[in-house]
């Protein structure tokens, strides 16, 4: 559909003369605020204390510290920074400022560690004029500020300082800035000298009033002071000022609010940043009413995110477990899952009670497990896939069984007695395994089973590899209660631990190998160091031999004087306890052990905070809400400890509720910058509070400015904790949108390319200043203007009658930044962009929704869904044959899917000028748009049919929506094979069809390899094999052997035997008599029949075939034919496609219609050069005369690419054309 | 017609010959099967290169001036054609000849000087 433009854009496009614009701005995909930033240099030094200000040149100038004063000043064009050194006298600098001189010279004043005050007088580009000691001033003095008042003709330098315990801003003066008077302090209506009062900073307003701001501490709560905002007004260069006015009105111990400036950014806006400090974090969005209670947390310390999993214990109508994503850096919830969520976490895990002991489950950086007794749902936080493992059926929930569950298994029958439990887990991301603990808990028998899962199956059934299988009850393991669980990968061991049920009876710690061998075992008693409860706490850290963990006090037993921590020596099997000697009590509750920084671990406790002990020096630091008033919680939970920020991260649990997660520094404090904003009504300035400047707490201390040479760019410089000992400074820019056109190089075509082949929109442009725009010149304030991502605006327009007309030409985003240095040659920079479709290329999509609906609202779904697309920017016309999607898309990208369903239909997606996605249907039938009467705007045209094949008949098949019973050939299902005797039998051999018994088979058959035939089977009548039973689901058969009994056979021929041996030979007396062997004959006879039914054994082997049943969609397809081009080259060229979202013949057809036609176009195709005509875009129908014929053609655009080069005034080189690929319809 | 101002240097002689400072229009044409199109961009002076020559240049201009070459920085040239605008330029170039025999010290009288600037943008001269 070709664009409609405005009315006199649309003649002008028709004119001989032309006068074309482009407008090309780059902005920022998010908001700019707050900032991310960058760092300034690649320094290793501490940078600390930025001071900023624009100089009347033109430039701007930056001075921060390190062991020296480092001033840097830009180029003419306020973009490319230049850094100059500067030696104090003294050392250690820590606080600067300076202000332009009016012969253009910077005076800068610098506090230095020792309280002196040293001036230097420099040139704009740090040329040191003269340097010098003020002063060294009695008392502690910080944050100096200094500014020039012209009306006095005079130089005024504020700083705080302490004398006493009285703390006073002071000031004094100089008129030449080498000599300067002694300080007085300044009084400030209100204020008390005894509360600190500090960082004082000026702005000189453009109605020449000056505002002093500083912070003040308002309120003193025990021993924490909180400190506000303030400033106070002067009328007349300083020499008085008014009552001090709050910014802020903080009461809260959590925060407070230091290190205030601001920068009137125009006539009537005002900016004030400053600090908020806090010693603890609190995600407040959990302590609310919806009271959670925090079981898990996990931190993948690549992306910075915690998870958390917290069940909701108040709202009794369905527990409510989920698991939230919260982004460190802005210490907000980023994500969530629940049983709605896509992907979502398994029903029964999400709403079932009963989770035991989750301390145990530990996830790692990239897999975050949520559990109930026997069904796992783990979230991989790289992928977004979630994945649930399932060893019970819950029909509640739906829940069905998903596990293989390798050998003999006591838990899965059905009838969830006795229960499985997962008790533990543990990752092993080196293998990509999934550890598991579990036990069953029926009259306090427990049998463990550990084993591991492999993650890398993609079901839908999965196999818990057994490693560990206890076949007798653990007795150390209390059901119910605590137990503990952990594998050390490294070396290969895995730790079980618990008490026992019976205070009478000892707990232990059982070490098994990963490989499956006991290691050791461990049991409490008198006659051994370990303790008599064993591992009673869920705390447990392993690492290089030694195990740390808490336990239960044990008064008897010779246990009375073990208390605290104990460690276990695994090569002499000795524990050594150690107790923290900041409190004495008998069992401290240790819940979470987790290593800390170099060598120490950090301990949560459940009743008195959070320790942290050195296991080398052995000593010990506790921080509890006596040491921390803001902590407010000493019943600590499970933490985890990110060394990336040295941060402890953890859950507090109340039992009256309130609980919550925090964030903890190592040391030191958190700082994040905030700011405020005023805009002039009338006299006043109110201000709003606009929340954080600068993302992350450890960035602080901003000072901002406007870019002399853009007024719409605000430069940022702060200061950024890396740790506890690594400062770096930081900056950024904020610019609504940066208009490119002083810096498009007329020698590049501008080219914008768009097709109907679902590629994403593209814009290819030169830039000079590469060396500006390159992001590894940080010393430049445009090294972020070009990245990879800024999002790129894009107008063509015409200038008519002096007056520009401009028209949408898309919004793209940069995906190539190319700059390249070579001595001689200008550092261009080229730059390629795409449209928002080049990330969905990128953007996978584990599994959709499943789809029963119209393609237009399935497409609207996915594109909200999955990259975030607003419904107002979607707008998807009824497509022609539509029919109901029956779908679901697994492991697929967004922009197959989309491409899918537009194809389907014969449509093209795309991203409007206007940055909405639309589809447009490709049809050889379409309306022409735009008609050419003549080719006064065509420079060529070229018949071009590369692209094109002989394919003339296209087939199409996809599957019925509906299924159908299907038979398939016998084949064999299963075998059997054994032994009978004669002591007979009547067995049955139950034959699965499959081993998860989810094939079906009918008419099983059998087939007899093997059988005995046996004298004594014979005699009693042969041995039986048969089918005795088919099951009625049609998942097994049972066979039958059949085998007589042959024991009364044998019995009575052994009485006979036994009978014979009574029955004497006979002797006649002819010559010397001879013996007629009667009885030795019947002997004979009798002990032969017992050997022959002695010897009827033998063996029997079996086939069962049957054959396998299911159900099957149908296939259906259908054929387009071009017969003309088959009886053009007297050939039949097929092309076979398959299309899963086709459901019938009619659907089939509907497709292959469409596949011929683009295949018979491509025959059609043709190249085109005319001038540019902003109406048309790709898919359009234009018609033109034939160039030589003149008959009008009419033209479908399958690609446009528009190019303008700008003409150089000696070369006369410039066009603005339009090159279309098109199909002659 | 005052002399031109290069920098901080009032030039001693004017240049022989100076490009006409005039903003130039970028345009350009294309043939099209049975027409034309002509294609025109607003006129503008930025980027145009002024060419001044001159015969003889006193020693000490040239000197001056050679040091701001060598500077490599922008700095403003004031035609004084009487249009009131003077402009932030860069110079491309500068080259000249000895005058031999008259002259040889260091800052003698240079002859057939020729420099050229490119303009990179117009300011009105300060009242």
């Amino acid at each position: 559909m070709a664009l409609t433009l405005d009315a006199t854009l649309a003649t002008a496009q028709n004119s001989a003369s032309r006068h074309p614009l482009v407008e090309i701005l780059s902005a920022n995909a998010a908001p700019d605020i707050p900032f991310d930033g960058t760092t300034f240099t690649n320094s290793s030094e501490n940078e600390f204390q930025p001071f900023i200000l624009n100089h009347s040149n033109g430039t701007t100038i930056l001075a921060y510290l390190t062991d020296k004063v480092m001033f840097s000043y830009t180029d003419a064009e306020g973009i490319q920074f230049t850094t100059v050194e500067l030696t104090t006298t003294y050392n250690n600098p820590y606080g600067v400022s300076f202000c332009e001189m009016p012969n253009g010279n910077i005076g800068l004043l610098v506090i230095t560690a020792v309280s002196t005050l040293e001036y230097f007088i420099l040139t704009p580009q740090g040329v040191q004029v003269s340097h010098d000691t003020i002063a060294t001033i009695t008392g502690v003095i910080s944050h100096t500020w200094v500014v020039y008042d012209s009306v006095g003709a005079k130089y005024i330098a504020y700083y705080a300082k302490k004398v006493g315990s009285a703390y006073n801003i002071f000031k004094r003066t100089s008129t030449n800035f080498t000599s300067w008077t002694a300080d007085s302090a300044i009084t400030f209506t209100g204020l008390l000298a005894s509360q600190k009062i500090s960082s004082p900073s000026v702005i000189k307003m453009d109605n020449g009033d000056w505002w002093m701001l500083f912070d003040y501490v308002s309120t003193i709560s025990g021993t924490v002071e909180i400190a506000n905002i303030y400033y106070s007004v002067s009328s007349n260069q300083g020499t008085t000022w008014g009552a001090p006015v709050a910014l802020t009105s903080n009461t809260s111990i959590n925060y407070t609010n230091l290190h205030p400036v601001g920068v009137q950014l125009t006539p009537t806006d005002l900016l004030v940043a400053y600090t908020k400090q806090q010693a603890i974090l609190f995600l407040e969005l959990l302590n609310s009413t919806d009271v959670k209670v925090i079981l898990n947390i996990d931190i993948n310390e690549v992306t910075g995110k915690l998870y958390i999993w917290t069940k909701n214990v108040l709202n009794m109508t369905g527990i409510d477990y989920k698991l939230i994503e919260v982004d460190i850096d802005t210490w907000t919830v980023t994500n969530h899952w629940d049983k709605d969520s896509i992907p979502s976490l398994n029903a029964g895990v999400n709403e079932a009670v009963g989770t035991v002991s989750p301390y145990m489950c530990y996830g790692s950086s990239k897999y975050h497990p949520v559990i109930s007794f026997d069904i796992m749902s783990i979230l991989n936080s790289d992928t977004g896939d979630i994945k649930t493992y399932c060893f019970v059926a819950d029909v509640t929930y739906g829940t069905t069984v998903n596990m293989v569950y390798a050998g003999d298994n006591p838990y899965v029958d059905g009838s969830n007695n006795p229960r499985v439990k997962i008790r533990g887990s543990k990752i092993d991301e080196v293998n990509n395994r999934l550890w598991l603990f579990l036990m069953t808990d029926v009259s306090l028998v427990n049998y463990i089973h550990i084993g591991y899962i492999d993650l890398n199956e993609a079901g839908p059934t999965f196999t818990f590899n057994i490693v560990i299988k206890t076949t007798t009850a653990v007795e150390a393991l209390e059901s119910t209660g605590n137990v503990i669980f952990d594998i050390d990968f490294n070396e290969g061991l895995i730790f079980v631990g618990g008490k026992y049920w019976n205070a009478g009876y000892p707990g232990r710690l059982v070490i098994y190998t990963t490989a499956g061998a006991l290691y050791q075992t461990y049991l409490g008693g008198a006659a051994t160091s370990f303790p008599w409860k064993g591992i009673s706490d869920t705390g447990f850290y392993y690492e290089l031999g030694f195990a740390y963990f808490g336990f239960e006090y044990e008064a008897n037993n010779g246990n009375g004087n073990r208390r605290g921590l104990c460690r276990l020596e695994l090569a002499t099997g000795i524990c050594t306890y150690y107790q923290p000697p900041m409190i004495s009590v008998d069992w401290y509750d240790f819940v979470s052990i987790v290593k800390g920084k170099g060598n120490t671990i950090i301990i949560s406790s459940g009743v008195y905070g959070i320790f942290i002990f050195d296991t080398v020096e052995l000593t010990w630091e506790l921080r509890n809400k006596d040491a921390i008033p803001q902590m407010l919680h000493d019943k600590i939970m499970k933490i985890v400890y990110s060394p990336l920020d040295e941060m402890i991260y953890g859950a507090y649990y109340e039992s009256s509720g309130s609980n919550d997660i925090f964030g903890m520094p190592l040391e030191g404090t958190l700082n994040t910058s905030q700011y405020m904003t005023a805009v002039l009504a009338g006299q006043s300035w109110p201000f709003i509070d606009q929340g954080n400047l600068l993302q992350g707490h450890n960035d602080y201390d901003a000072m901002v400015t406007m870019n002399p040479n853009n007024a719409d760019m605000m430069v940022v410089f702060w200061e950024n904790r890396v740790g506890a000992d690594e400062l770096n400074l930081k900056w950024d820019t904020a610019l609504p949108s940066f208009d490119l056109a002083p810096y498009l190089v007329v020698d590049n075509e501008i080219t914008l390319t768009r097709d109907i082949m679902n590629n994403p929109n593209s814009i290819e442009f030169t830039c000079s200043h590469g060396h500006l725009f390159d992001i590894h010149n940080k010393s430049s304030l445009f090294s972020n203007l070009l990245r990879k991502g800024r999002m790129i605006a894009v107008k063509w327009g015409e200038r008519v009658n002096g007056l520009d007309y401009w028209h949408n030409a898309g919004t793209f985003f940069v995906v190539e930044a190319s700059v390249s240095y070579e001595k001689g040659v200008y550092s261009d920079i080229t730059i390629v962009a795409e449209d928002a479709r080049r990330i969905w290329g990128d953007k996978q999509v584990y599994a959709t929704d499943i789809y029963n609906a119209y393609p237009e609202a399935v497409l609207s779904d996915i594109l909200q869904q999955t990259v975030n697309i607003p419904a107002g920017s979607i707008n998807i016309p009824a497509m022609v044959n539509r029919v109901v999607l029956e779908h679901q898309w697994i492991d697929s990208t967004v922009e197959d899917i989309v491409n899918q369903i537009c194809d389907r239909f014969g449509y093209f997606g795309k991203m409007d000028v206007d940055n909405n996605f639309t589809v447009v249907r490709i049809s050889d039938k379409a309306a022409t748009n735009h008609v050419y009467s003549n080719t006064n705007s065509i420079i060529k045209f070229k018949p071009d049919d590369r692209y094109s094949n002989f394919t003339n008949r296209v087939t199409v098949q996809g599957q019925s929506r509906n299924f159908i019973d299907v038979t398939y050939a016998e084949e064999l299902v299963g075998t059997i094979s054994g032994t009978v005797g004669w002591w007979g039998a009547e067995t049955d051999h139950k034959i699965l069809y499959s081993n998860d018994e989810s094939r079906r088979c009918i008419s099983p058959r059998l087939n007899i390899l093997e059988t005995t035939t046996s004298i004594g089977f014979s005699l009693a009548g042969e041995i039986e094999e048969y089918i005795s039973y088919v099951d009625v689901n049609h998942k097994y058969c049972i066979v039958r052997i059949d085998a007589p009994d042959l024991t009364p056979q044998l019995i009575a021929a052994i009485a006979f035997l036994i009978g014979t041996l009574y029955l004497p030979d006979a002797t006649i007396g002819i010559g010397g008599g001879s013996t007629i062997r009667i009885g030795s004959a019947a002997t004979g006879i009798a002990a032969m029949a017992v050997m022959t039914i002695l010897a009827s054994i033998g063996n029997y082997q079996f086939e069962v075939y049957a054959q396998p049943t299911g159900s099957v969609r149908q296939s259906v397809q259908a054929t387009a034919n071009d017969t003309l081009h088959q009886t053009d080259i007297n050939n039949i060229v097929e092309n076979k496609l398959e299309d899963p979202l086709c459901y019938s013949s009619t659907d089939c057809q509907v497709v292959a219609d469409f596949e011929l036609m683009v295949v018979r176009l491509q025959r059609n195709r043709v190249t085109i050069e005319k001038i540019a005509h902003l109406q048309d875009e790709e898919g359009d129908v234009i018609e033109i005369p034939h160039p030589y014929s003149g008959v009008a053609m009419r033209v479908l655009i399958v690609k446009l690419r528009r190019v303008y080069k700008k003409s150089r005034t000696i070369s006369n080189d410039g066009y603005f054309l339009d090159i279309i690929e098109g199909w002659v319809l | 017609m005052a002399n031109v101002i290069i920098g901080t240097v009032t030039c001693k002689n004017n240049p022989r010959e100076m490009t006409l400072i005039r903003p130039d229009k970028p345009s350009a044409v294309k043939q099209t099967y049975s027409g034309v199109a002509y294609f025109s961009w607003p006129a503008t002076i930025v980027g145009k290169e002024l060419e001044l020559t001159w015969d003889h240049m006193a020693g000490d201009d040239f000197a001056a001036i050679d040091a701001i070459f060598v500077a490599d920085e922008p700095f403003t040239f004031n035609p004084n054609d009487g249009k009131g605008k003077q402009f932030t330029v860069n110079m491309l170039s500068l080259d000249g000849k000895y005058l031999i025999g008259l002259d040889d010290s260091a800052n003698s009288t240079r002859e057939e000087v020729r420099m050229t600037l490119l303009v990179m943008s117009m300011e009105d001269v300060p009242a």
